[in-house]
Parts: structure tokens; C-alpha cells; sequence
């Protein structure tokens, strides 16, 4: 291979990198946020420093909202519309095997079927592991040992999605709270 | 050192005209005292250098700016690649190559790095995707072995990921191993290429299977497909592995039938029947062809003999009862043909593997057979007897056969 030729191999890896940086930015730039909400979860029981599994409201889905017309178990991807609720958490309102055109002021989740049980949908979507910076994952563990987090996700027109922030968080009352003020953390 | 020896070989020069006085202590004074400790100090010095500046920047990784830790990435990675072609193009080409495979790995943990800083989702093994292709493109270029391992590796990897995570397998990696680590194969004709490439397109092909729940047992079908293939290109050397790999393989499926078959059918397997058989109406069209062609490429290399080979790809576990006697029926008969064709030619190797496979098969048989009646100490005690027993019957027998035939090549 002559030296040219190597050198744009390694050009073309760097533009890469590059443009993997740059749709993180552009995606603030041209995409739209959307809230949603967790369900409770546990905080500081992961391997990995200062992960977090985000189990959001919206990953358990119920069967009534599929809107194909074969059984939703045969897809491995499904799209999930959602629209902003009162309290400005997007909830899901239906699941559609395709990209489907939604209402205005409607946003759509591409997911991945996981599971199917009973009257519900399990879906991913890639925003359930989050890495917190250590602030905040100190700040979260002070709350208590089971919170249901607020977060503010990005959505970018080319479908890429990614989390922004955690903008919220409560603790949920169950007993280990109250002794929580004794145990160092 | 060098100069220790050259101070001792300088006079002897000197002595025998070769060069004269004033010579031996120009060439001397080129070369300063270099005493070993003083080269191997910075190098200690580097090493541990490079020891701090990668665990500063490891453990304090997620206190960096984002655009710091992008910056860091980016000249670890162009950094191994200029070294690379530094030192390929100075003559110094396993360095060079050895550079190259950090700067591809470095871009792979680029990759992920950056993605995770920027919180990028996961639908897919794109990631080794995007990570292979300077890989193979490095590969083929150099034509290097240890670059080869590299991006097997990335395929294999980025395959056991894509099932594992979202089980599916990637079309993307499939065709990357097959064209971008197969046409390397073909062109180098190496025997460790032949024995990885048989052992990951055979795991591939499983995978596919699965995923896309097709009957399970195509796979003695691939296997065949892949034998009959070794057939069809001439048996060198390099094409030995696959022809081995596809033999064991058809071994082993047929010792896990011995043990496994009646369980299936006896309904403890919780395989169901359309995952298992393969619709007749396409697979005995495809063995039966499969046959024909080992047949005519096995004639024309005047190989016939070796369609005994044929026994461990045959679809006996649609025989139902005693399908797993029939299998151990045919290990039986593959070794013994083995063994035959060993005595008849006096090939050692052959004879050697017959034995071995012999053995092999009536150790599986007296397991079958005494395992679950006989107390664990009577069990181990008789086998043992009866496999020293065969062992030393089938030495003997390979001893008298390759003596008389060695006679008989001395007569002539």
C-alpha cells in the first residue's frame, strides 16, 4: 500500500470519529428534547461506576396501543409514538411495526421488542444505561436507594437519540429511607 | 558488547594486514563507550512514562472534558499509525506491523469510547463493523498473519455480540469474513487461516440457523456442503484443516446423538419437531446432489475410497427407535474403514487414526452401554481393560502389517 493510500485510510478513520462527535452536537442542534420518566429504580447496585439501568415508564408497554394488524411477537423492531402528556412526560399513546406519520407535535422512538408477557410489550431503546457524572451519582445515592428519575432525552430527525440529562429526581417511600441518615454512604 | 568485541577483534585485524593501526582507532572512536545500563535506562524511563500517563489518564478518564478525551483518543490512534508506516517503511516491517495492529485497535476503542461519551445507542454490532474495515483493508494490503488474527478476531467478536445482545446475527460481519478474510485465505493458502476460517463460518452458519429458526439440523447439510468443497478444490495441505474440522464435527454430532437422541425423542428436549428436521423435500434433494458431486470429484482424483467418509454425514437421526445404535453403528464403521484402508495402503497415520478413532468409538459405546448399571469402580476397571486390550490387538496388527509390507517392498 503506498504512503498516500495509508494515509487516507488513517484520514478516513479520524473523519469518522469526527463525524460521530459532531452528530452528538448536531443532534443538539437539530433534534428535539422529550422528558420521560423511570419507574422506580435502584441506584448504586451496578458493576460498572456510576452506571445507572433506566427503566422508563414507557419500556413496558401495553398491547392495546399496537396498531399493526399481525401480532406485534413476530417483529424484532417497533415504533412507538409519543406525545407530551400535561405534566410535559412523554407517554406512549402507540406502537406502530413501521415508520408511521404521527401527529403534529408527536415524536416516534424506534425500540427493540425484548419481551412480550401477558397484556404488555417490553421494548428497548437504548436510553437504559446511563453513565452519571460522579456529582450527580453522589447526589442521587444521598437521596435514598429507590428513585424515579426525570430525564431529558434528545431525539435527532435521523433517528438518533441520546440522553441530555437527569433533571429530576424523587425518592420513593419505602422504609430503608428513613434509616438512610445513619448509614455512610 | 559490540565494542568489546570489537576492541578484541581489532588487533587481530591489525596483525593480519587487514586494516592498519590508525584504522582500528578510527573505527573505534566512532563508536563512544556505551556501557548496556546507559541504553536500557531510557527505555526503563519511557516505559514507565507511559505507565503514568496511562493510568492518570484511565483513572481520572470521566473527569477529562469530553472534547479533551476526544483529543486524547485521536492522537493515540494517529500516533500508532504514523509510527507504523515510520518503521514498516525503514525496513523495519514486524514493528511496523505490530504499530499498525495498536492504531486499528486504538480506532476500535475509539469507537467505543466516543460512543459512550456521547451517550450513542446500540441497535446493532455496528461498532465492529465500522472497526473492521481498516482491519481488513490493513490485512489485505500487508498481507500480514497478525493482522489477520486481528480482524478475525473483530468479526468473531462483533458476531458473539450481535447474538448475544440482539440476537441476530450481522450480514454486514458475514460478508466481511467471507470476502475480506476468505479471499485472503485463497490467496495465501495458510493452514492456520484454514483452521480458524473452518471453525468460524461452521459457528456462522449455526448462528444463522438459529436465527433465523431454520431446522437445526441443515447443519449436517453445511457440514457435507463444506466437505464436498474440499473435494471439489484439490487437498493440499492448506485445505486439510477445513476437511478435518468437518469430519470432527460430523464426529461429534454423532456422539452427542448416541447420548442425546432417544432424550429428543422421548420429548426431554424442548426442541420442537420443524426446528429439528429439515423439510424432506429439500434436504434429500440437496445431500443426494451434494453425494453426486463428492462422487465425481472423488473419481476423478482417484480418491473413491475415500466415500467411506461419507457415514458421518448421514441424516440417521430420522430413524427413530435406536437411531443412536445406528449412529454408533456408523462411528463404528468410519473407524473401521479407517482402520482398513490404514492396513491396506500401510500407511501409518492412518492406522495410527483408525486406532485412535476405534478406541474412541468403543469407549463411547461402553459408556452407552455399562454406564448407567455398572458400580463407577467396576465401570472405570473394565473399560480400561477392554480399551488396553483392543489397543494392544490393533498395535500389534499395525506392527505385522507395516512390517510385511515393508518386506514386500524389499523383495521387489
Amino acid at each position: 500500500m503506498n504512503r498516500k493510500r495509508y494515509y487516507l485510510l488513517i484520514i478516513v478513520q479520524i473523519v469518522f470519529l469526527l463525524s460521530m462527535a459532531g452528530s452528538y452536537y448536531a443532534a443538539d442542534f437539530f433534534g428535539e428534547e422529550m422528558i420521560l420518566k423511570t419507574e422506580p429504580i435502584y441506584v448504586g447496585y451496578s458493576y460498572y461506576e456510576n452506571e445507572l439501568s433506566l427503566n422508563y415508564e414507557i419500556n413496558s408497554l401495553s398491547k392495546s396501543l399496537w396498531r399493526g394488524t399481525d401480532n406485534p411477537e413476530d417483529y424484532r423492531h417497533v415504533f412507538v409514538e409519543l406525545a407530551e402528556a400535561e405534566d410535559g412526560v412523554y407517554q406512549a399513546v402507540a406502537i406502530y411495526p413501521d415508520q408511521a406519520e404521527v401527529a403534529q407535535g408527536h415524536l416516534v422512538l424506534k425500540g427493540r421488542l425484548s419481551s412480550s408477557w401477558d397484556e404488555d410489550l417490553y421494548v428497548i431503546y437504548g436510553l437504559e444505561r446511563y453513565f452519571a457524572s460522579n456529582e450527580m451519582f453522589d447526589a442521587l445515592r444521598e437521596e435514598g436507594d429507590q428513585l424515579i428519575l426525570t430525564v431529558s432525552v434528545q431525539m435527532a430527525p435521523w433517528g438518533q437519540v441520546k440522553i441530555n440529562d437527569i433533571i429530576n429526581w424523587e425518592a420513593i417511600e419505602y422504609g430503608r429511607r428513613d434509616i438512610s441518615y445513619l448509614c455512610s454512604h | 558488547m559490540s565494542r568489546k568485541w570489537l576492541e578484541k577483534e581489532g588487533p587481530y585485524w591489525v596483525s593480519k594486514k587487514i586494516i592498519t593501526e590508525e584504522q582500528y582507532t578510527n573505527i573505534l572512536q566512532l563508536y563512544s563507550e556505551r556501557r548496556s545500563i546507559t541504553t536500557l535506562l531510557p527505555v526503563f524511563a519511557s516505559l514507565l512514562l507511559g505507565l503514568s500517563i496511562l493510568t492518570f489518564v484511565a483513572s481520572n478518564w470521566y473527569d477529562i472534558i469530553p472534547s479533551i478525551r476526544f483529543l486524547i483518543l485521536l492522537i493515540v490512534t494517529i500516533g500508532f499509525y504514523v509510527a507504523a508506516e515510520r518503521y514498516y517503511s525503514n525496513d523495519s516491517r514486524h514493528i511496523g506491523i505490530a504499530l499498525m495492529a495498536l492504531g486499528v485497535v486504538s480506532f476500535g476503542a475509539s469507537i467505543m469510547l466516543v460512543g459512550h461519551m456521547y451517550h450513542f445507542v446500540d441497535y446493532d454490532a455496528r461498532v465492529f463493523i465500522f472497526w473492521s474495515i481498516p482491519a481488513l483493508i490493513l490485512t489485505n494490503a500487508y498481507r500480514s498473519k497478525y493482522l489477520f488474527l486481528l480482524s478475525y478476531a473483530i468479526i468473531m467478536a462483533g458476531q458473539i455480540y450481535s447474538l448475544s445482545s440482539f440476537d441476530e446475527i450481522s450480514w454486514f460481519l458475514f460478508a466481511f469474513f467471507i470476502i475480506g478474510l476468505g479471499g485472503l485465505w485463497l490467496r495465501e493458502k495458510e493452514e492456520l487461516m484454514s483452521w480458524l476460517l473452518s471453525i468460524g463460518l461452521i459457528f456462522q452458519f449455526m448462528a444463522i440457523l438459529v436465527t433465523f429458526e431454520l431446522a437445526y439440523m441443515w447443519i449436517t447439510a453445511i457440514l457435507f456442503a463444506l466437505y464436498v468443497l474440499t473435494d471439489l478444490l484439490k487437498s493440499e495441505l492448506w485445505m486439510r484443516p477445513l476437511r478435518f474440522v468437518t469430519l470432527i464435527s460430523g464426529f461429534l454430532l454423532s456422539v452427542f446423538f448416541i447420548h442425546f437422541l432417544d432424550e429428543y425423542h422421548e420429548g426431554y428436549m424442548s426442541i420442537e419437531g420443524e426446528l429439528f428436521f429439515p423439510n424432506i423435500y429439500l434436504y434429500f434433494p440437496v445431500m443426494l446432489a451434494l453425494v453426486v458431486l463428492s462422487y465425481i470429484y472423488k473419481k476423478r482424483a482417484n480418491n473413491l475410497y475415500t466415500a467411506y467418509e461419507w457415514i458421518l454425514f448421514l441424516p440417521l437421526f430420522y430413524i427413530w427407535p435406536a437411531g443412536d445404535l445406528f449412529y454408533l453403528l456408523a462411528l463404528f464403521a468410519f473407524s473401521g474403514y479407517t482402520l482398513w484402508y490404514g492396513y491396506e495402503q500401510g500407511n501409518r497415520t492412518r492406522i495410527n487414526r483408525g486406532v485412535a478413532l476405534f478406541l474412541l468409538s468403543t469407549f463411547i459405546a461402553y459408556i452407552k452401554i455399562a454406564w448407567d448399571f455398572l458400580p463407577q469402580y467396576l465401570f472405570f476397571l473394565i473399560g480400561g481393560i477392554i480399551l488396553f486390550g483392543l489397543n494392544a490387538l490393533l498395535q500389534r496388527k499395525k506392527k505385522d502389517v507395516l512390517s510385511t509390507k515393508k518386506e514386500a517392498g524389499k523383495d521387489e
